[in-house]
């Protein structure tokens, strides 16, 4: 009995003792591989090739007069018990520079979700729940675009597309970009790109014939818990669409309700920006 | 001779097993702790929601400052785990992923104090973090920063005239995004007014979410 209790705790003291010089192996090379993880411009590689294609992506999309996208969305959200659960989203944009913005949203549980901008007002509606918001706000696409992210804080997942600022946001935020393969099973052959920045990875796949738009896109929060995704598939693009102007402006269903936004600001900025007047809504 | 290396072969099973038998176990009981916190439904909402290029999180203001240098050590230790041998594969996975959950959070950690780093590198005069989201403009920030230095302002000019909210209430509204009854519902000048007990609601974007903010009762009521 002594003997077999000294062969069960033998081996099982000597696991971890035959494991560590293995492990000490590992922690070295992960080390490495850690600092590669969070890397600095000018050390690691961005490909000449992947950077020329991204560049006239952004281009393109950028100088556009305009264009109209269908985007299937998709993304995980990490529960409180760690299980990932993907919802999805369905979006129809049509932009029109410099004033025109038109995006139709319907989440994978039916809510629906309209952001109308015609150069003067910017619209939120909700239409199945009968309410929207207006808000007065003069200026181009980028504008209203970077208003409605930053300051009303409403979702407008991939809002850099829509913007003219697409090709500087891209070349300052990345740090690292590379060319994966040329992917033949997308509708059209694509260029698979993978890049990283400071806050996310991404992969694009980047149409390579006729127009280099985007086809697919994936962005992984690597430093939220649970690592969770954004993925998108983009279909319909048109870069000339015929566009009035009445497709831009918001006309209220009948019976639809007309709301206040509210935003979370800091206790500093209450008094003297100009999101901070909350009788200003009285004309 | 050979008896001795049978004994020695059986012992080794069952240690091993022994330890298998424990990761399981852990395993079971991780999961079944965190299963609670799912509640009703599952949350649609999340860092990944946002679809945006850049990821400040919804506690990007918030006050951590642990090194970073802690959140590369956890990195390394999960790697470390994830590659050990694979006799132990149980084991180690069962521990890297304790560990994961931990090098998260250590990792955030670290992203602000990249961030900081690369603040003073660039030697702008950032001090207040509206004008710092603009590099990451694009960042779906949602709600909910720590710390109690926030209030809530109707935003800009709406279109018409003031309804609800922005007509006149609480300076820092309490909102919910679901009732918490079924409301009686009051219109009032075309403003939808929903009561639940003596707490009255208007409905108003708060944060881009449609939401209820409480109010002030209706006039004439």
């Amino acid at each position: 009995m002594m003997k077999i209790m000294t062969w069960l705790i033998g081996p099982t003291l000597c696991i971890p003792l035959l494991a560590s010089p293995a492990l000490a192996v590992d922690q070295g090379a992960a080390g490495g591989q850690a600092d590669g993880g969070a890397p600095t411009l000018g050390t690691t590689p961005v490909d000449g090739e992947a950077m020329a294609l991204l560049r006239r992506m952004g281009e393109r999309l950028a100088q556009a007069k305009g264009f109209s996208v269908s985007i299937r969305a998709g993304y995980d959200v990490v529960q409180d018990s760690g299980q990932k659960i993907e919802f999805g989203e369905e979006r129809k944009v049509l932009l029109s520079r410099p004033g025109g913005l038109r995006v139709e949203a319907e989440q994978s549980d039916g809510d629906r979700r309209l952001i109308y901008f015609d150069g003067k007002t910017l619209t939120v509606a909700d239409p199945d729940l009968k309410v929207y918001a207006q808000v007065e706000r003069t200026g181009t696409v980028d504008d209203a675009v970077r208003y409605l992210v930053r300051d009303l804080q409403v979702r407008v997942p991939l809002a850099l597309l829509l913007s003219t600022t697409l090709p500087t946001d891209l070349e300052r935020r990345i740090q690292s970009l590379d060319y994966v393969e040329q992917d033949r099973l997308t509708e059209v052959p694509t260029a698979h790109l993978a890049g990283r920045t400071a806050d996310v990875d991404f992969q694009l796949w980047i149409a390579g014939e006729g127009e280099p738009l985007p086809r697919r896109m994936v962005i992984t929060y690597k430093h939220e818990e649970g690592q969770p995704q954004f993925w998108a598939l983009f279909s319909d693009w048109n870069l000339s669409p015929q566009v009035s102007d009445s497709q831009f402006a918001f006309e209220p269903p009948e019976g639809a309700e007309r709301i206040p936004f509210v935003v979370r600001v800091a206790k500093d900025d209450v008094a003297g920006s100009d999101k901070s007047e909350p009788k200003g809504g009285a004309q | 001779m050979n008896t001795r290396l049978l004994s020695q072969t059986i012992a080794i099973l069952t240690a091993a097993l022994f330890v298998v038998f424990l990761a399981a176990e852990a395993d079971a009981r991780g999961r079944d702790g965190g299963g609670r916190g799912g509640g009703g439904g599952y949350s649609r909402s999340g860092p990944a929601a946002g679809g945006s290029l850049s990821s400040r999180g919804a506690s990007g203001a918030s006050t951590r400052t642990a090194s970073g240098q802690a959140g590369s050590a956890q990195r390394s230790a999960t790697r470390q785990n994830l590659s050990s041998d694979r006799s132990d594969t149980r084991q180690s996975r069962t521990e890297s992923r304790g560990d994961t959950r931990t090098s998260g959070q250590e990792e955030r950690t670290e992203r602000v104090g990249e961030r900081q780093d690369g603040r003073s590198e660039r030697t702008e005069d950032r001090t207040n973090a509206a004008r710092d989201i603009a590099d990451d403009w694009d960042d779906h920030h949602g709600c909910c920063w720590d710390g109690n230095n926030w209030g809530y302002a109707a935003a800009g000019v709406a279109v018409g005239a003031a309804v609800g909210y922005a007509a006149g209430a609480a300076s820092t509204p309490d909102y919910v995004t679901v009732l918490p009854c079924s409301p009686t519902l009051v219109t009032v000048n075309g403003t939808s007014f929903y009561r639940c007990g003596a707490t009255w609601y208007n409905r108003t974007y708060v944060s881009g979410n449609l939401s209820y903010v409480v109010v002030d009762a209706p006039p004439g009521y």
